[in-house]
């Protein structure tokens, strides 16, 4: 058995129903279309060209780093990795450059964005973040394999932080975020992920600005509570007042149990 | 030439998606690669996408392209040269 645990600092949620931070929730404008439509003027205060330029995928990701890191400043950006997960791949991307071929005028820039770890490298060099990467794409999402692995490389050394993003874009449902999932949670329809858990009670205590995340590995043989909504959704309130709390999990690979802890 | 460049501004604009800025904020003989505009070695493949596309404007070699995206100005040059050869 083996058991890590790390602070969250920072977070940002982009969604249906606006933009989550440590600041608070900001809707989307009159006449924006949710994720889709998110501008340069939401994410960064300077000019940044490229922004524009960046497909659905990276610039969702490229807009939840810059918003994290607005409200977080961070040790050592050259010790810092990025992990990210990606379960669409380049899906969307990969249908766009496909079409553009069709059209017989290939396009060069949607071809270099079929790689699922471009948002990445804008990432890294935007924020001079030269530490570590690793992207996890397609497939069930390994979010706590993905969680276990940034925890693991900050206590072995290899980083002092990890910036982690989840992208949950699909083309037939490209809003789909990991932070619908938390939404989710207060309706008790679809399953939330526990890393989705883990903005939710962040967001949900406005005085809180950091929390520790705690990883327990189990080798047990079977493991159903993450899949049921309801005993995550009563987990919400022992932790509003400050208690810690015990998730069991088993998602991607990772069975045993996550424990959120105010710091 | 200047409703050339002026079209030409737009196709840039779009092409390369810079929703920053608009065509006015475009210096007709600013360097677009680097410096200026400051476009990346993709968005050149990108322009000379465009180019091709829609204005049946070849660039045969790296020497060429060097001249032909130096500046909006180089480029309609290049494609009103190109249309009076073609």
């Amino acid at each position: 058995m083996t058991k890590l645990s790390a602070t969250l600092c920072s977070f940002c949620a982009i969604h249906e129903g606006g933009i989550d931070t440590l600041q608070g929730r900001t809707a989307w404008e009159q006449g924006q279309a949710g994720p889709s439509s998110i501008s340069r003027s939401q994410v960064l205060s300077t000019p940044y060209m490229a922004f524009g330029k960046l497909n659905l995928p990276d610039k969702l990701a490229f807009s939840a780093a810059a918003l994290t890191l607005r409200d977080h400043t961070l040790i050592d950006p050259s010790q810092t990795a990025i992990f990210l997960a990606i379960p669409a791949g380049s899906l969307s991307t990969d249908r766009a450059y496909s079409i553009s071929v069709e059209e017989g005028a290939p396009s060069p820039a949607l071809f270099s964005a079929t790689l699922p770890s471009s948002a990445v490298a804008d990432i890294a060099i935007f924020h001079h973040l030269k530490g570590p990467n690793v992207v996890s794409a397609g497939g069930d999402a390994p979010f706590l394999s993905l969680l276990e692995y940034a925890i693991l490389s900050i206590g072995c050394g290899k980083c002092t932080e990890a910036l982690l993003l989840f992208i949950d874009e699909t083309p037939e449902h490209p809003y789909d975020l990991s932070v619908k999932r938390d939404c989710v949670i207060e309706d008790g329809v679809t399953t939330p992920s526990p890393f989705a858990l883990a903005l939710l009670l962040g967001r949900m205590d406005a005085t809180q600005n950091s929390m520790v995340i705690s990883l327990e590995r189990r080798q047990t043989a079977s493991c159903d509570a993450n899949r049921d909504s309801d005993a995550l959704r009563g987990l919400v309130r022992p932790m509003q007042s400050g208690l810690s709390v015990q998730i069991p999990v088993c998602d991607g690979g990772f069975i045993g149990y996550i424990s959120l802890q105010h710091s | 030439m200047e409703q050339l460049m002026q079209e030409i501004k737009g196709k840039i604009i779009s092409s390369l998606k810079l929703t920053d800025i608009t065509p006015e904020e475009i210096d007709s003989d600013a360097p677009l690669i680097g410096e200026g505009l400051g476009l990346d070695s993709i968005d050149t493949l990108e322009l000379l996408v465009m180019l091709e596309r829609d204005y049946r404007a070849t660039v045969p070699d790296v020497n060429a392209g060097r001249r032909v995206f130096s500046s909006v100005r180089a480029m309609a040059k290049h494609i009103t040269e190109q249309r009076k050869n073609g």
